[in-house]
Formats: C-alpha cells, sequence, structure tokens
C-alpha cells in the first residue's frame, strides 16, 4: 500500500509574485530557460547548490515546483536521484557521493536530463560485451 | 598504460560509466563555481585528455601537503584521476629511490619537454646558493630552475611553495623564496595552505588536466574559485561577530556558546581560504568550528602576522616602549625650545636701550 | 593582497606613527606651557582662577547664544563628526581589542552593525562641512590648503575602515592595511597641524577661562 507522502502531489505555481527574493530569481530564470527551449531546443541548467538560498528558501523552491510523474535514482558511484518538477520539462537532480553527501544539485530544463541517456562510448562497449 | 591512451579508455576498462564521470564533472564545476552549461563539454574533452605527465618537487617542506593530498575526500574519481596522470617523480610517493629516483626525474623531463606539470612543494632556500637543503647532491634552487625550464604550467602547492611560509618567517635564516620569487616566465598556480584542503587540490589539478589552462588567479596567485572569500565571510560565527559577541577565553560562557572568536586571535578576517565551506576531514569540520580561531595559513607572511591568540587588530610590535621614549624625548625637546626661546628674548632684551628725542636728533645730525 | 604592507603597517608604520605623534605633541605643549605668561600685577577679583579655567573648558562645547540658530548645519555637522569619530573609534571592537593589547584597559564595545551606521553618518558630517567650506565665499576664501589637508585626513581613516568591512574597491587585507596607514597619516599629522587642537584646545580654552576668570566675568 502507498503511503500519503509517496503520492505525487502536483502543486499549482502561483505566478511569480511571491515573498522569496531567491525563490522568484530561480523561478524567472526557468522561465528564460524554458523559453530557450521552446525556441530553439536548448538545454539549460541551474546549478541550486551554488546559490545562496536559504534553507527556507530551499523548501518554498521545492515545494513551489512540486512533484512530476517521473522519479529515478542512477546507483553512479553514490547515488543520484532525479525526478520530474510539475513542470514538464523542468528536472530536479541531486548527485550524492557515497557517503550520501551532496556533490552537486542542478534544475536541469529540457526533454531528459543529460544524465539518464546512455554515452555512445559506453553503448560501444556494451556491443563489444555481446 | 599506453603513451597516446586517453582517460576515456581508462574510465571503460575500469568499469567506469560516462554517466558517473559526467555527476564528477557535474561536481566539479559546481565545485569551482563553473557555469553548469559548460559540464557535458568539460566531460567530453576530459574524456580525451591525454595522459598528463607530473613532476612532483619537495624542497624545504614537512611532507604536511603531499598528506593532504593523499587524504582527499571524494576518493572515487578523482583518484582515478591521479591514476590517470603519469607521476614520474615525487620522492616521497615514488617506489624508486637513490640514482634511479634521479635518473626518472631526468628522463621525464626531456621526454616530455614543454609538456609536462611541475608541482613544487616547499620554499627554496637560496642563501649560500641554496646549500641549506639539497637533493641527491643539488641545490633545491637548481633543480627547480632545471625542472621550470621544460614545464608547461607550475603548480606551488602549500604556503611554503606559494610564498615561502614557515621556512620564509624571520629572521629566515636559509633565505627560503617562493616558486613566483624564482620563475617568472612559466604560469603558476599557487593553491596555498597549511596544508591546502586536499579537494582544493584534486579540484585545481582536475580543472589543469581537463581544461589545459590555469584557473581564474587573484593577486597573489591563487584560484579564485577557492580563494575568492575570507573565512570570515562565510563563517557560521559571523552574526556572532557582527552582534559584538565574543569569547574572551577557550572555556567562559561564550566560547561554549560559539561565540566568535576574534578576540583570541582568529585570523578569519584577513584569510581568503574556503575551509568554512569545504571543510576538512570528509567535510566534518574546520578550525573554527571545532573551536579554535583560524591562524590565517593561506596568506603570505601568516607567521609574521603576529601571534597565532593576538587579535587582527593588535599591533605587530611593541608601542609602550617607544611610547614612553617618544613622551621623555618630547619634553627634553620642548624644554630645549623652551629655553632657546628665552634666551632669544633675553637677548633682544639686552639689545634694548632707551631712546629720547636729543639721542634721535642727534642720529639725525650725523 | 598586501600582506607585506600591512604587516609594515602594524609594526614599523603604527611605531613610527606614535612615536612622532607623542613626542610632537609632548614637544609642543611644554613648550607652550614654559611660555609662560607676563605677570598680572592687578590684583585678582576672583580668587578661584583654577576653577574658572576649568569651567570654560566644558562650557565653551555649548555653542553661545544665538550662534546655534545662525550655523546651524555647520554646529551640527561638527558635533556629529566629533562625537561619531570618537564612538567608532573607541567603540568598535577590533580598536577596543587594540587599546587592550597596548594599555591593558578595556570596555564594552557596540556591534559592528550600529558602528557601521555611525560611521555613514560621521562621513556625511565631514561632507557636509567640506560643502559648506567651498561654498561659503567667506569661508572658501580663509581658508588654506592645511585645511583641506586636515579634512582629507579625517575622513580618510573613516573612509577606508567604511570600505575594508564592505570589501570594496581592494581586496580585505590591502584595505585594511591602507586603513591603518591612512591612520598613521593622521597621527604623525596631529601635532604639527591645527589638529594638535585636541590637545591644546584645553590649555587656550583655560586661559581664555582663567584670565577672564581673575577679572571676574565669566567667559
Ligand atoms: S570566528 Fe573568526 S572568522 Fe568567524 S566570525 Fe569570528 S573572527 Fe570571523
Amino acid at each position: 500500500m502507498t503511503r500519503l507522502q509517496d503520492i505525487p502531489v502536483n502543486t499549482e505555481i502561483t505566478g511569480l509574485d511571491a515573498e522569496c527574493n531567491m525563490v522568484d530569481a530561480v523561478l524567472h530564470e526557468l522561465k528564460q530557460l524554458l523559453d530557450a527551449y521552446l525556441s530553439s531546443g536548448e538545454t539549460g541548467v541551474i546549478d541550486i547548490k551554488s546559490m545562496p538560498l536559504s534553507a527556507t528558501d530551499y523548501d518554498s523552491l521545492k515545494q513551489r515546483l512540486g512533484n512530476g510523474e517521473i522519479s529515478a535514482t542512477a546507483s553512479l558511484a553514490g547515488d543520484t536521484e532525479i525526478y520530474e518538477t510539475a513542470l514538464s520539462g523542468v528536472w530536479w537532480v541531486v548527485h550524492r557521493n557515497i557517503d550520501d553527501r551532496v556533490l552537486a544539485e542542478q534544475l536541469e530544463v529540457g526533454r531528459i536530463p543529460a544524465i539518464l541517456c546512455a554515452h555512445d562510448d559506453d553503448i560501444r562497449v556494451a556491443r563489444e560485451r555481446l | 598504460m599506453a603513451e597516446n591512451d586517453n582517460l576515456g579508455n581508462l574510465l571503460a576498462r575500469r568499469g567506469i560509466s560516462r554517466r558517473t564521470f559526467l555527476k564528477f564533472c557535474t561536481a566539479l564545476a559546481s565545485s569551482m563555481a563553473l557555469s553548469p552549461s559548460m559540464v557535458p563539454a568539460m566531460a567530453e574533452s576530459l574524456a580525451k585528455a591525454k595522459r598528463q605527465s607530473v613532476i612532483w618537487l619537495s624542497f624545504q617542506e614537512c611532507t604536511g601537503c603531499t598528506e593532504s593530498l593523499t587524504r582527499s575526500s571524494q576518493p572515487s574519481i578523482e583518484s582515478l584521476i591521479f591514476d590517470f596522470i603519469s607521476l614520474d617523480y615525487h620522492h616521497t610517493l615514488q617506489a624508486a629511490s637513490g640514482f634511479q629516483a634521479e635518473e626518472a626525474r631526468e628522463q621525464a623531463m626531456a621526454e616530455h619537454k614543454g609538456k609536462y606539470l611541475l608541482i613544487v612543494d616547499g620554499s627554496i632556500p637560496v642563501a649560500e646558493n641554496g646549500v641549506y637543503s639539497t637533493i641527491a647532491g643539488m641545490t633545491n634552487l637548481q633543480m627547480l630552475e632545471d625542472a621550470a625550464k621544460g614545464a608547461m604550467a607550475i603548480v606551488a602547492v602549500g604556503t611554503c611553495a606559494a610564498y615561502g611560509g614557515l621556512p620564509k618567517a624571520r629572521p629566515n635564516p636559509t633565505g627560503a623564496v617562493s616558486v613566483t620569487d624564482l620563475i617568472d616566465d612559466k604560469p603558476i598556480i599557487n593553491i596555498p595552505g597549511c596544508p591546502p584542503i586536499g579537494e582544493v587540490i584534486t579540484g585545481v589539478l582536475a580543472h589543469f588536466l581537463t581544461f589545459g589552462a590555469i584557473p581564474e588567479l587573484d593577486t597573489v596567485g591563487r584560484p579564485k574559485a577557492f580563494y575568492g572569500e575570507t573565512i570570515h565571510d562565510r563563517c557560521y560565527r559571523r552574526t556572532f561577530y557582527d552582534q559584538g559577541l565574543f569569547a574572551e577565553t577557550f572555556d567562559d560562557e561564550g566560547a561554549r556558546k560559539g561565540w566568535c572568536l576574534y578576540k583570541l586571535g582568529c585570523k578569519g578576517p584577513v584569510t581568503y581560504n574556503s575551509c568554512a565551506t569545504t571543510k576538512w576531514n570528509q567535510e566534518t569540520s574546520f578550525p573554527i568550528e571545532s573551536g579554535h580561531g583560524c591562524i590565517g595559513c593561506s596568506q603570505p607572511d601568516f607567521w609574521d602576522m603576529g601571534g597565532i591568540y593576538e587579535a587582527v587588530s593588535e599591533p605587530l610590535t611593541d608601542l609602550r616602549g617607544p611610547a614612553v621614549t617618544a613622551v621623555v624625548a618630547g619634553a627634553a625637546a620642548g624644554v630645549a625650545v623652551a629655553a632657546m626661546n628665552k634666551q632669544s628674548k633675553q637677548s633682544a632684551k639686552d639689545r634694548h636701550f632707551k631712546v629720547s628725542s636729543e639721542t634721535l636728533d642727534e642720529e639725525l645730525k650725523k | 593582497m598586501d600582506t607585506a604592507l600591512l604587516i609594515w603597517a602594524k609594526s614599523t608604520g603604527l611605531q613610527w606613527a606614535t612615536i612622532i605623534m607623542l613626542l610632537g605633541l609632548t614637544m609642543r605643549v611644554i613648550q607652550i606651557l614654559l611660555l609662560g605668561r607676563a605677570t598680572d600685577l592687578s590684583e585678582a577679583r576672583n580668587s578661584d582662577v583654577m576653577s574658572a579655567g576649568i569651567k570654560t573648558i566644558f562650557r565653551r562645547f555649548v555653542p553661545p547664544q544665538g550662534m546655534l540658530q545662525k550655523g546651524l548645519l555647520v554646529y551640527l555637522s561638527g558635533y556629529i563628526f566629533h562625537i561619531g569619530f570618537f564612538i567608532v573609534l573607541l567603540f568598535f571592537v577590533p580598536h577596543i581589542q587594540l587599546i587592550d593589547s597596548t594599555l591593558g584597559i578595556s570596555w564594552p564595545g557596540l556591534r559592528s552593525s550600529l558602528i557601521d551606521a555611525i560611521t555613514v553618518v560621521t562621513l556625511l558630517a565631514l561632507i557636509v562641512l567640506l560643502l559648506h567650506r567651498v561654498w561659503n565665499p567667506v569661508l572658501k576664501l580663509l581658508s588654506t590648503p592645511e585645511d583641506y589637508l586636515t579634512w582629507a585626513l579625517t575622513f580618510l581613516p573613516l573612509l577606508t575602515g567604511y570600505m575594508a568591512y564592505h570589501h570594496m574597491l581592494f581586496e580585505y587585507n590591502t584595505m585594511l592595511a591602507l586603513h591603518v596607514l591612512s591612520v598613521e597619516a593622521l597621527m604623525i599629522a596631529i601635532p604639527f597641524s591645527k589638529l594638535s587642537h585636541m590637545v591644546t584646545l584645553f590649555l587656550a580654552r583655560w586661559y581664555n577661562g582663567a584670565i577672564a576668570g581673575r577679572k571676574g566675568v565669566q567667559s
């Protein structure tokens, strides 16, 4: 049985007039990245870890972006968690090392986060192994 | 490993996926404050990177820098980068010793002329032609000058190599100097610290290997990504500093409450480093978090910046003695000048005589 | 980032500035005291000459009647900058630490944000006074280069301190070194310029008060 908190919730994005400036700034940048993607197909990234977000900012950003349809965990020398936010094409990516320390945390804009794509070199190796 | 092998192949052989590698590059870019959009390109170019020859010279040093490096906390992939470089000479880490070791160094210098990366830790004594420190009968000075000629770039690891460090502390008996004092025709990256943070050393080296270029440096040659802010600016005790709440001793109420350590000699305000954010020992803590002020080890001449327990604003010399002398001398000078004044007044008085109308008449008649 | 400059400023520079300031000041004060005054042969109307002098020292801190209205801005800026300067000098914790380490006395400081605000107000007051000096035609005519120099020497320590605190222009260490050097410049200038009023004002006021007191009037 799924518990209540395991059911994804679609939080409504209520325009860009909220109280936290930092969160506003991120949302604003996301808007621009989405525009860029829609017009030229160019993907974009925002580095969250290096932003001076307070814990409240962080929580409120997380809340405002909400959870979307997809989530994945990649085991890449430590876990990497990826989930799509309630905004299609906006992905939340957290890279952790073996000790579970956050190495990088990003918002990625695009059809699919780069980290999920298999690299041609790896595919070539796979072919050789068959 | 073959001479023209690249990092991508090594990854494949070690069973490390390109995804994992991309993740590593993302983390690296994040720690160096590089734009995240550069990461995929960076990963591609790093994967194509050729094996880099590195010569590591240790001069007047304590091996603390090497210790710090080998304890850098992101072992999985960064250690791989170090597997990938060809450490052709490092007299603490290499297996060879004596004559063979020196031969390896000379061979690497000849073979990779103009292409090898030279890493230096320790200062170079130049007094008495450099006899204070020699390796295999060769002075450090000579060895550095020889090795620098064929280097593509030089990384000065640790405060000794970067600024002279402890050996250069007054009165500097060995005439210790930094790498930049001796070499001016090669790009030099300084990674100071006593020792520097392991992740900072690996981060800067990974950056260099990735881009083949040196990162943006500050006015004393340090990568801005790691030395861009003072400890004080990123210190979690800063709010106490701003509120005027200070620990007065190491065991008072303030110290227990985690108040600011300024009065106990913290050099955080004048020290540029990333201890407060990168931290030490697998991100466990950093000195201030353990209750001791920053000693300012990544600054030039930090050993001469006053006692470790003296506040930044305290003078570095005795002022009382000179002050007393000055007051006494000033008083003496004052008395002397006053006496002179009196004398000239007196002599003016002495030259004074009464003039009557008769005398004036006589004067006029003449 | 000039650590070498900072080290010099905090050692040799500070030492010499202290020596020159104290030597100059004691020399000038002793000289003034030994100058003596012509003996007044008249009979004193008031025997308590000493306390008359001391009273004047303090009375002169209050502007004479009518003057405050006439020169409100100048009086106000004058007070603000003098008081502000001393608060910043004496109640910023790093400064107290410096005094404690040399004289062994200390007192509680003010929070840095307050000091910061006072510095801004003090700087503004000094700017007002400078503008007044150049805009007022009479005052401008009366002003000598020394007036501008002493203004700058007073202004710079505050400005560099403020800039260092806020990481403006240069890296902190360089700015801190400039701050210390600017203070040293001020210290050196004190005995040899009108800045010596910080000591001589008491002598002058006392003397005025004493003469008047002798004559039985208030000054
Ligand atoms: S402990 Fe040191 S670095 Fe931290 S706020 Fe106090 S003076 Fe600054």
